[in-house]
């Protein structure tokens, strides 16, 4: 079975999970891989919730994944998803299932911090955009690594914390992901791009997954967010950390797909987040025409000196 | 007869600083307390019932009584009305 590194970790599926393009490299070792795939053919799942999307009911031990007509996961200590395709289901947003929510459920059951967003390397300073779907941060990524910027990734933010001397945490690394965007066609056409020659990103959708040019080799130390948000011009706001937290909690990666119980750890991880690092309301005009502005406002505010949350607390 | 408030099992908190959000797990609404409505929180949260809260936030805030009982009843109403807080019987 092929193995890829996703984000830091060594993967090893039984199942084709990655459409043309946006496949993590794949790589040759000898170790064993962190996180294993296994689709069972064992018919025998346990019962399906009736869900009209992904459900995650997480725990850092073993998480379970009911997505009603596609399939059931159950993520056990970060390091095995075990699957089950409903008979008949969608076989694009089984593998969807699998990458897009099962394994970022076992990245966060081996204490990573997942974020809704794509990260980005600017003049040595790495930022995370954040934003709901449809923001643009796919776009907005995409543009500034045009501009010579380097890629993180694309999607999702996954953060390591970085042990500090005296205080349990100090900062937060950015792993590296697939070296791929998920783009709108309207935004490849804006790129000069035809999107008619990008597979499907994801099954039902209308998002192509385009390869990267480039892409970070190893991670980096996160510095500053940016949360992208409706506005009548482009502009920067920086965020209190009350603000900071609410909109880290909101914009958490699995924030939409898990159940009422496992929220608590998702408000505890945007307030490690929100509490040390530069959080800023980043606020854009939606056509595309205004983009440029977009990343000249972004540019600007990455070479201004950071205002870190833990000089401001001392 | 004291009156006594408890957090429901549903609400997570996060002290912030001097700040608080409370978060309501089940519909996903944030609320923001600000410094004293932190205090209160913390003294709720270790058990406290309504005159030591208040008596305890006229003496660190030294604010008069009947300022620090209006304040503490409008605010345990809000967080009553939007289901942070539950009262006991």
């Amino acid at each position: 079975m092929p193995l890829a590194r996703f984000f830091g970790c060594l993967v090893r599926s039984n199942l084709e999970l990655w459409p043309d393009h946006s496949a993590p490299a794949a790589v040759e070792s000898t170790s064993e891989p962190a996180i294993e795939i296994l689709t069972m053919t064992d018919p025998d799942p346990p019962p399906i919730a009736l869900d009209p999307m992904p459900r995650v009911r997480f725990r850092p031990d073993v998480a379970t994944i009911d997505w009603d007509g596609i399939g059931r996961c159950r993520v056990v200590d970060g390091a095995r998803v075990e699957g089950w395709r409903t008979a008949g289901g969608d076989g694009g947003r089984w593998a969807s299932l699998l990458r897009a929510i099962a394994l970022p459920v076992a990245l966060a059951q081996r204490g990573r911090i997942l974020l809704h967003g794509s990260s980005i390397r600017i003049r040595g300073a790495t930022v995370s955009i954040l934003g709901a779907s449809r923001m643009g941060k796919s776009t907005v990524a995409a543009a500034l690594a045009q501009r010579g910027h380097t890629l993180i990734s694309d999607g999702l933010t996954v953060l390591e914390r970085l042990p500090g001397d005296r205080t349990p945490v100090k900062g937060f690394l950015a792993w590296p992901g697939p070296a791929s965007y998920r783009l709108w066609p309207d935004a490849i056409e804006h790129f000069g791009g035809e999107p008619a020659r990008y597979p499907a990103a994801v099954s039902g959708l209308d998002k192509r997954a385009v390869p990267a040019l480039g892409i970070a080799t190893g991670p980096s130390r996160l510095e500053r967010v940016y949360v992208l948000a409706h506005g009548d011009t482009e502009r920067v706001e920086s965020l209190s950390t009350v603000a900071a937290t609410i909109a880290l909690t909101q914009h958490a990666f699995l924030a939409d797909y898990v159940t009422a119980e496992a929220r608590d750890r998702l408000l505890g991880d945007a307030a490690e987040v929100g509490g040390l690092l530069s959080v800023a309301r980043l606020e854009r005009r939606q056509r595309l025409e205004h983009l440029a502005g977009l990343l000249d406002c972004v540019e600007v505010d990455v070479s201004a000196p950071s205002t870190g949350r833990d000089q401001r607390l001392g | 007869m004291s009156v006594r408030f408890r957090i429901p099992p549903h609400v997570a908190s996060e002290m912030l600083g001097e700040e608080t959000v409370l978060l309501d797990t089940t519909s996903g609404d944030f609320f923001a307390l600000n410094v004293t409505g932190t205090r209160a929180w913390q003294l709720l949260r270790d058990g406290a019932d309504l005159p030591t809260i208040a008596a305890r936030l006229r003496l660190e805030f030294e604010v008069p009584e009947a300022e620090v009982t209006a304040d503490l009843d409008a605010l345990f109403a809000e967080l009553g009305r939007r289901g942070l807080l539950e009262r006991e019987e």
